[in-house]
């Protein structure tokens, strides 16, 4: 099953990481977490080559729905 | 893994959550607690004082910890005593405590280590309840050697 995780440090900062996705799935899933923090400022967001795969877990096709 | 995201200057914006990671630490023995209510005046340098919203008492520290709503960013500013004095650090928690540890006298920025135990907490819990409107499953993981805590959240 796919997994986001979020890593905590104690100076206010935080990771976030997709594992097991394929495509914009993972996106998608961070999204939920992200936008509740509309003031905090992205200092790296890499996308992995994964991300441009097609996805074929199904999470996607859920999303879509 | 297809997505990595690095965020800091993460705020307080849910009270409710901050109350939350309070009650969290303070039941693990963490000198904290939150002090809330129509009057709330926070304690500063010589006695300086300063109404807020919300103040967090830190035991062992001579000044607390202000948070004042600020309607236009939609989040809590934190107010710390070097603020009140007019030196703005634009950090957080720069009031500075001496405090001795093991025998020896040194000064350590107590305030700022225990509102950065309060930010990671307030953050994990914020996500754990957004996770749990989403249906997912979470489980945390702490690393008490290097102090970070992760948040394992199963994506369906």
């Amino acid at each position: 099953m796919p997994k986001i995780i979020i890593k905590y440090d104690q100076t206010g900062a935080m990771e976030m990481d997709g594992q097991g996705f394929k495509g914009a799935a993972c996106e998608t899933a961070t999204k939920k977490f992200l936008s509740a923090r509309a003031n905090a400022t992205v200092t790296d967001d890499k996308k992995k080559p994964e991300y441009f795969q097609a996805n074929t877990s199904g999470v996607g096709l859920q999303n879509k729905l | 893994m297809s997505h990595n995201v690095k965020l800091k200057d993460l705020a307080f914006t849910d009270i409710a959550v901050v109350r939350a990671a309070v009650k969290e630490l303070a039941r693990e023995g963490s000198p904290i607690q939150l002090i809330e209510g129509t009057e709330v005046t926070m304690r500063g340098w010589r006695g300086a004082q300063a109404k807020v919203d919300a103040c967090i008492r830190i035991e062992n520290s001579q000044y607390d910890v202000g948070l004042q709503w600020n309607a236009e960013k939609k989040q809590y500013d934190v107010i710390t005593e070097s603020m009140m004095r007019g030196e703005l650090s634009g950090g957080m928690g720069a009031a500075a405590t001496s405090k001795t540890i093991g025998g020896n006298s040194c000064t350590v920025d107590w305030n700022a280590m225990v509102l950065g135990r309060l930010h990671q907490r307030y953050n994990i819990i914020r996500d754990e309840i957004t996770a749990a409107r989403n249906g997912m499953m979470t489980k945390r993981v702490n690393d008490p050697a290097t102090g970070i805590m992760q948040l394992e959240v199963e994506v369906r």
